[in-house]
């Protein structure tokens, strides 16, 4: 009945993770594309790593978010007994 | 083994601030010092005061559980239209500063009817607000940009080269402002006082209390900090009026969060929202202040973003959802809701801040700016790796 | 003598600042049952976290030798490749996925990146029909009971052709029926030559199911007892694990003179909240005087639950008809808030999810009930509110550091005192229990009767919802025994037995069903 139960939890940290690995790929998509269209100054060699190194993070991310969501939408945390 | 978790700690509980710290010294290295200069130092203020204002209000409704308001740059944009055109109808601005308070809290209460007692869910409810609001703006303005006129109402609300608060004790030939360096005494004072106090008061409640050489090191690092800007503003013109009112905000809601039991609530809620209606708490009451209250936020955020542009557009606030979001963010909101402090909020929008004006001194293209961003988030990315990793 | 499918020889395992484990011997026969004892944060389930690979080796010292060979397991899915599968205590099924999504979840059926359901499907049937369930394996998961749903786990460690099975508090949410089903299984898997071992509180459930028993303490291993050498009573295992023996289960109650009827309920009938045609509570009308403690006895799914929570501010069902008079005084309650100030308290059965808020210190709980106790003019005396939960750390005897600690890091015993804690300082004068010593060890249990004596000894009253039989005729003046939304029996302490309790429930069973035939 309550909008926090596990799973609508898990679904608004999964949102909002899924955004900023969105915005990790678009980033890193969008310095390549200017490298490529020669509107930056930057050396080829950084703005690729950069690039790269971005959308390989994103991608990544991804990934893990969606291990997590997994996860977090099964199980409760279990702190006792420790 | 000891000291080695203690070191930890320190870093974990300060993250934040020794990020800030790191990334002012790498631009004071990189612009020769140009980023602490009396000017910037007044810009990093007055052109991210919005942020601040938004941030905060954006952080009781991620408290409930991390919902987030969508709708407060289409909100800041038609609130200013409105004061835009009532100012130029020839409203009294204080009638109009009234009004447009008073149409952000509509706005912000009719969202948070729909989202507190109708159960629509945050998300889309205020993604159909920014839809709207935007739309509204642009009608009223058939997409044109107004002028606001009115000069009273931009010096106490802007942020321009006229909005500081004027020096009442200035003397001939002082060429500093001296109002500004009372009032960062004051401060320090206060600052102070209420540690002292406290620290007091904890002593006789019989409640651990830090060590002292922390207390000491704590209290001058900060009024150095303190010191040192106010001194910074008093070399340029003074206080500027975004800063009081960024100040005002900002310390109501650290009051409200932490103290009151409203601020209770929202932790509450959003550490168990079930436990806290069975414990007999209005839950719905709770949303509906955290949005209602967002919808103020962003109202007052509509009044320094036309003072400060001196005109309404409909193209203005377009983003500034995501400045207050990743601001909580970055600032230590959790997306689960029920953690993160005002003071964490406004370290991370000031850290936002001190990047973008520290890359346009630098004039670093565009490419540049996204590389930097990107290096904030990954960071953001591997900390809430790496904090689930340890807490499992 | 069999041979020993496990060992773990000498193992030490500490956590910053706690020795969890100290030097623990224990060896495990081949197709047994061998039973893990011990009060809560004694260390068993420390011990088979380090058994499953959930501390990888290296985090502890000692040997764990499985069939024959040292193994170093650096995560569950070495020791799951082995046949080692723990089912654990909270079950960990998505409700919104069918029992065989489940049954296979990262374990999937079919090629790597094409799952084939229809294996999965046709695997799940069979291992369902092993643990005697009937469902469709496209069942979601939400739509089957909790005893089911256990169920469904153990066919899930089945799936991974499970050799050695640990069971943490299989039993700690099924009522009798379903409990017993769950340990005849396990019996007839023991007679296949499956190996398991099972943490339980439930003492009569262990000497009916168990080979061996071991008992941890404090870290420590104490004994191991075996079946037909040993004494296998309940007063025999409980001398072990608390180190003494306990002479009296339930604490004797002072004098308590019982006076008016403080709350009385008449004609309560409550309609599911989703499926609004269900009659859930049917007709319910009963009382508690002062003083006293009336026990709602039934099985799961009773109603006892939704019962209590609908008088409790309408907090569960919809189109709730019926009256409620306290102290003779007809009241209308609306909400929890009404519910509280009227001078009713809910302690729940569900303390973490709708109990406690685990994330944040013991204080801010103890105090969320009745924050204004601490607060002027909406603002909170933080040093009052410390002082406060400090007055009940003492009073209920929590064992924290300190009253900052978060809940979440107590143990699940101390986590009900300070659920306790929490209605006992919002002052009200009906509390109504559920299940107040569900999962938390002896030793607590005694402690929580206490808190319920000295309750009724200050003129308030108690109604206890309990699933263990020998709790509610212990400490009950009165008991009610709700079957199928009604109330089927209400017996004096004197009258009652357990024998009496079940026959009123299944007599009304199979009455109503020979009404459906």
């Amino acid at each position: 009945m309550d909008r926090n139960d596990t799973r609508s939890r898990a679904v608004n940290m999964a949102t909002l993770r899924a955004v900023v690995a969105g915005y990790l790929v678009y980033l890193g998509g969008s310095v390549i594309y200017d490298l490529l269209k020669g509107r930056t100054s930057m050396s080829p060699a950084l703005a690729w790593a950069a690039g790269l190194l971005f959308i390989a993070a994103g991608l990544g991310y991804g990934f893990y978010i969606w291990r997590r969501w997994q996860a977090d939408s099964k199980a409760s945390d279990d702190p006792a007994e420790k | 083994m000891m000291t080695k978790t203690k070191a930890l700690n320190f870093v974990q509980k300060y993250t934040m601030i020794i990020a800030l710290v790191l990334v002012t010294g790498f631009f004071a290295w990189r612009t020769n010092g140009k980023i602490l200069m009396p000017q910037n130092i007044t810009n990093i203020i007055s052109q991210n005061a919005y942020v601040f204002v938004l941030a905060t209000g954006m952080l009781l409704c991620i408290l409930t559980g991390g919902n987030i308001d969508l709708s407060v740059g289409s909100v800041v944009c038609f609130v200013g239209t409105v004061g835009a055109v009532a100012m130029s109808k020839g409203m009294n601005m204080w009638l109009a500063v009234l009004v447009m308070l008073a149409v952000g809290l509509l706005i912000g209460s009719w969202q948070a009817f729909w989202i507190a007692y109708v159960k629509v869910p945050p998300f889309i409810t205020t993604l159909a607000g920014m839809l709207i609001f935007r739309g509204l703006s642009n009608v009223v303005l058939q997409g044109k940009t107004l002028a606001v006129k009115n000069e009273a109402f931009v010096k106490i609300f802007g942020g321009g080269a006229k909005c500081y608060v004027p020096d009442i004790f200035a003397k001939e030939g002082v060429g500093i402002n001296i109002l500004c360096l009372v009032v960062g005494i004051i401060a320090c004072a206060l600052y102070l006082f209420f540690t002292l106090r406290n620290a007091r008061s904890r002593k006789k409640a019989g409640l651990e209390t830090e060590a002292l050489y922390v207390t000491l090191v704590k209290a001058v690092v900060i009024v150095a900090v303190i010191m040192f800007f106010t001194l910074r503003l008093a070399q340029y013109k003074g206080l500027p009026m975004a800063l009081i009112w960024v100040v005002a905000v900002v310390m109501i809601y650290t009051y409200i969060t932490s103290k009151t039991t409203v601020g209770r609530y929202l932790y509450a809620i959003g550490g168990n929202e079930t436990a806290t209606r069975l414990s007999g708490i209005d839950t719905k009451r709770i949303y509906f202040f955290a949005y209602a209250n967002m919808g103020l936020l962003a109202g007052l955020a509509g009044i320094l973003t036309i003072a400060r542009l001196t005109s309404a557009q409909p193209t203005y606030g377009q983003n500034y959802e995501m400045d207050a979001i990743g601001s909580c963010f970055i600032g230590g909101a959790s997306a689960y809701g029920g953690v993160g402090t005002v003071p964490g909020v406004i370290i991370g929008a000031l850290l936002m801040g001190v990047i973008n004006i520290g890359m346009s001194i630098m004039g670093v293209d565009a490419n540049w700016q996204k590389v930097v961003k990107g290096l904030v988030l990954l960071a953001a990315v591997i900390f809430d790796v790496v904090s689930k990793k340890k807490n499992s | 003598m069999s041979e020993n499918i496990l060992e773990m020889r000498g193992i030490t395992k500490t956590f910053p600042g706690v020795k969890a484990l100290d030097d623990v011997n224990f060896a495990v026969k081949k197709g047994s049952i061998h039973a893990l004892v011990g009060e809560n944060g004694a260390g068993k389930s420390t011990l088979m976290n380090v058994l499953s690979g959930l501390y990888p080796y290296g985090s502890y010292t000692g040997d764990i030798v499985y069939e024959g060979e040292v193994c170093k397991f650096s995560n569950i899915k070495d020791s799951e490749s082995k046949g080692i599968v723990i089912i654990h205590q909270e079950l960990a099924l998505v409700p919104y996925m069918s029992i065989g999504e489940n049954m296979f979840l990262g374990n999937e059926q079919g090629k790597k990146y094409a799952i084939d359901w229809d294996k999965t499907h046709a695997e799940a049937t069979k291992y369902l029909k092993i643990v005697g369930l009937t469902e469709s394996s496209k069942t979601l998961i939400k739509d089957i009971g909790v005893g089911k749903q256990q169920m469904v786990e153990i066919a899930k460690a089945l799936a991974k052709k499970a050799r050695l099975m640990i069971l943490d508090e299989p039993t700690s949410s099924l009522n009798e029926a379903d409990s017993k089903a769950l340990l005849d299984l396990l019996l007839e898997f023991k007679k296949q030559g499956m190996t398991s071992i099972i943490i339980s509180h439930k003492l009569n459930e262990v000497s009916y199911v168990a080979d061996d028993i071991t008992i941890i303490r404090d870290g420590h291993t104490i004994e191991t007892l075996v079946k037909g050498r040993d004494d296998f009573s309940e007063d025999r295992i409980i001398r072990g694990m608390v180190g003494r023996a306990l002479e009296d289960r339930f604490p004797k109650r002072k004098d308590v003179k019982i006076g008016d009827v403080a709350l009385e309920v008449k004609h309560w009938n409550v309609y599911h909240p989703i499926y609004t045609e269900k009659k859930v509570v049917d007709d319910v009308s009963f009382h508690v005087r002062k003083g006293e403690v009336v026990g709602f006895s039934g099985l799961m799914g009773a109603g006892r639950t939704e019962l209590a929570m609908s008088i409790f501010g309408r907090s569960y069902g919809t189109e709730i008809s019926g009256t409620i008079e306290i102290h003779g005084k007809e009241v209308k309650l609306h909400s929890p808030r009404e519910a509280i100030d009227a001078g009713i308290a809910y302690v729940t059965e569900d303390r973490k999810g709708n109990g406690l808020i685990l994330s944040n210190p013991i204080y801010i709980n103890t105090t969320l009930a009745n924050l204004k106790g601490v607060t002027k003019n909406g603002v909170i005396d933080r040093d009052k509110e410390l002082s406060v939960a400090e007055e009940y750390r003492v009073k209920l005897r929590t064992k924290t550091p300190s009253v900052q600690q978060n809940v979440g890091n107590l143990s699940g015993g101390n986590q009900q005192k300070v659920l306790l804690a929490k209605w006992m300082y919002a002052d009200p004068d009906i509390l109504i229990l559920d299940e107040p010593t569900r999962g938390i060890d002896v030793g607590a249990k005694f402690e929580i009767y206490c808190i319920i004596n000295d309750l009724v000894a200050e003129g308030k009253s108690v109604i206890m919802i309990s699933s263990e039989l020998p709790e509610v005729l212990g400490m009950c003046d009165r008991i009610y025994v709700l079957n199928e939304g009604r109330i089927v029996g209400e017996f004096e302490q004197k009258e009652a037995s357990q024998e009496k309790i079940m026959a009123s429930i299944l007599s009304t069973d199979s009455a109503a069903k020979e009404k459906k035939q």
